[in-house]
């Protein structure tokens, strides 16, 4: 379990979202009101970026097809997708982000 | 007490209806009947990636276990032959039957078919299914002379991935310009430009008078005499809501399945959606839509009203495109009353337009823009009140935009 800094949580405003390149695949960082969560950033569905997407609450639309997953859970809410993403644990680390790559899993 | 429902239907409209029913906690039987021999799948990659022979077979519209999961119970390769509004049963091909106190029909259309002399010649081509993207997929060799009829969304997007396996297309359209019930004119003119540089022949005022050929098509013949020669031929030319079932038990029909904005039919106890519904829009009228996130939405309202959550939902149509390596979404239709307002630059990268009318966004097409059309596809839905400067200023993030719009 190595948990690396992504980011300043300032840069990442809430809504937003910030892709970044691990060993694990592309990694998408969501800013859920203050709440960070990290899942896999390719769509299962379409093969397109989610940290693109559109963010209400905790579910992200795919900007291509408009599946929609759950950040805190990675599963698919709506078709056109119905495999789950990958999440990845997140810790805060005073101001910064931190993300384990190595600890990506699909929820229970 | 609604303790037996059945969807016909097994399309992305029936799916999507399963799926919410047993998310909004309905517990009861449920029955959803196919026609086709295949598990449901989604159909949007039919004129794209299996065509293409990229994907080997569609995307599954359910996980292998999801039946029983959710203890849906799933009949392929059956037929409904008829309602029995009485004594509330589905009648089956078959002879069997089955009681029911809801029906959802989502029995979604057929391709039109062409009614001139040849249309029943062998290598005579229609996209609607697997087996149908399966089969051109096989006939088509490198070199291959494809003739289109129509120069609709289907036409385009199969004559741009058939050319790009090789193949020789010219698309026949009837109208001056490809594309226009959808995209409208200025980029009707647009996709047939990037359609023409990726080497298709395109011909519009077109008329197609006779499919030639002895047993096999060899030749499209239009009017005025001149023939254009044909390997095979793809008809799309247009879809049919399948609304047999319900006109042969008395529910209204126009061109579709009559709905209200909740799903139900002229019957209390039947609804429809998806393909064969002709569903109220939210800028008036009603029809089928034929797009796949009203389809969804249409079958998610329509079974939450079966249950007693009926949410009036007028619909806005809404889809996406892809053709000559672009990416196209639209919401609305761009032709109306109002001014059009362009973001971004057409000439140099992803670019939209807008529809602007009273102060609202009222329709949206964007290429190569799909960051920005989820913003756009919230203004319209949600008649939010922005200036068309702000719009047109690609400083501005357009997400910001709407932020601050929902904020004020």
């Amino acid at each position: 379990m190595t948990f690396v800094r992504v980011c300043s949580e300032n840069e990442v405003p809430p809504g937003e979202a910030l892709r970044t390149e691990s060993a694990a695949g592309p990694v998408a960082l969501f800013n859920v009101d203050g709440e960070f969560f990290a899942i896999e950033d390719t769509c299962s569905h379409g093969q397109w970026s989610l940290a693109d997407g559109y963010l209400t609450g905790d579910k992200i639309e795919c900007t291509l097809h408009m599946a929609k997953f759950c950040v805190r859970t990675g599963k698919a809410c709506t078709l056109p997708a119905t495999k789950p993403v990958k999440i990845f644990p997140v810790e805060r680390r005073g101001e910064d982000v931190l993300v384990d790559f190595d600890g990506g899993r699909y929820a229970a | 007490m609604i303790e037996k429902i059945t969807i016909v239907g097994a399309g992305l409209a029936g799916v999507s209806a399963a799926r919410t029913l047993r998310s909004e906690g309905y517990g009861g039987e449920l029955l959803m009947v196919g026609e086709e021999s295949h598990c449901p799948y989604d159909r949007p990659s039919l004129s794209k990636s299996v065509l293409a022979g990229v994907d080997d077979s569609p995307a599954s519209l359910v996980e292998p276990m999801w039946f029983d999961e959710v203890k849906v119970r799933f009949l392929r390769d059956r037929k409904v032959s008829s309602l029995d509004l009485q004594a509330r049963r589905l009648n089956f091909v078959d002879g069997s039957t089955i009681a029911a106190d809801r029906i959802l029909l989502a029995t979604g259309s057929r391709p039109r078919k062409p009614i001139i002399p040849g249309s029943d010649l062998r290598g005579l081509h229609y996209l609607r299914t697997v087996d149908d993207s399966l089969a051109i997929r096989e006939k088509l060799a490198p070199g291959m002379s494809v003739v289109i009829i129509g120069g609709g969304l289907i036409g385009c997007e199969v004559a741009s991935t058939l050319r790009k396996a090789g193949a020789n297309l010219v698309i026949l359209e009837t109208a001056g310009e490809l594309l226009l019930r959808v995209l409208g004119p200025a980029l009707g003119t647009w996709c047939r430009q990037q359609l023409e540089a990726q080497g298709i022949q395109i011909r519009c005022n077109a008329n197609v008078v006779k499919i030639v050929g002895d047993d096999h098509v060899s030749a499209v013949l239009l009017e005025g005499g001149e023939s254009v020669p044909a390997d095979f031929v793809i008809v799309s030319i247009g879809a049919e809501p399948n609304v047999e079932l319900a006109t042969a038990a008395g529910i209204l029909c126009d061109k579709g399945i009559v709905v209200d904005a909740t799903g139900q039919t002229s019957s209390p106890w039947v609804y429809a959606a998806g393909d064969a519904a002709a569903w109220p829009l939210r800028g008036g009228g009603r029809r089928s839509l034929e797009t796949y996130l009203n389809a969804q939405s249409q079958g998610e309202v329509a079974a939450r009203s079966m249950i007693g959550l009926a949410v009036e939902t007028p619909q806005i149509p809404v889809s996406w495109t892809e053709m000559a390596g672009h990416y196209i979404q639209m919401i609305g239709d761009l032709a109306g009353e109002g001014e059009l307002v362009t973001r971004g630059d057409p000439s140099t990268g992803g670019y939209l337009i807008f529809r602007f009318f009273d102060g609202r966004v009222a329709a949206a097409v964007a290429v190569d823009a799909a960051r920005d059309f989820a913003t756009a596809r919230r203004l319209v839905e949600g008649e939010m009140r922005v200036a068309p400067e702000k719009l047109k200023n690609t400083e501005i993030n357009l997400r910001d935009l709407t932020r601050v719009t929902v904020g004020a």
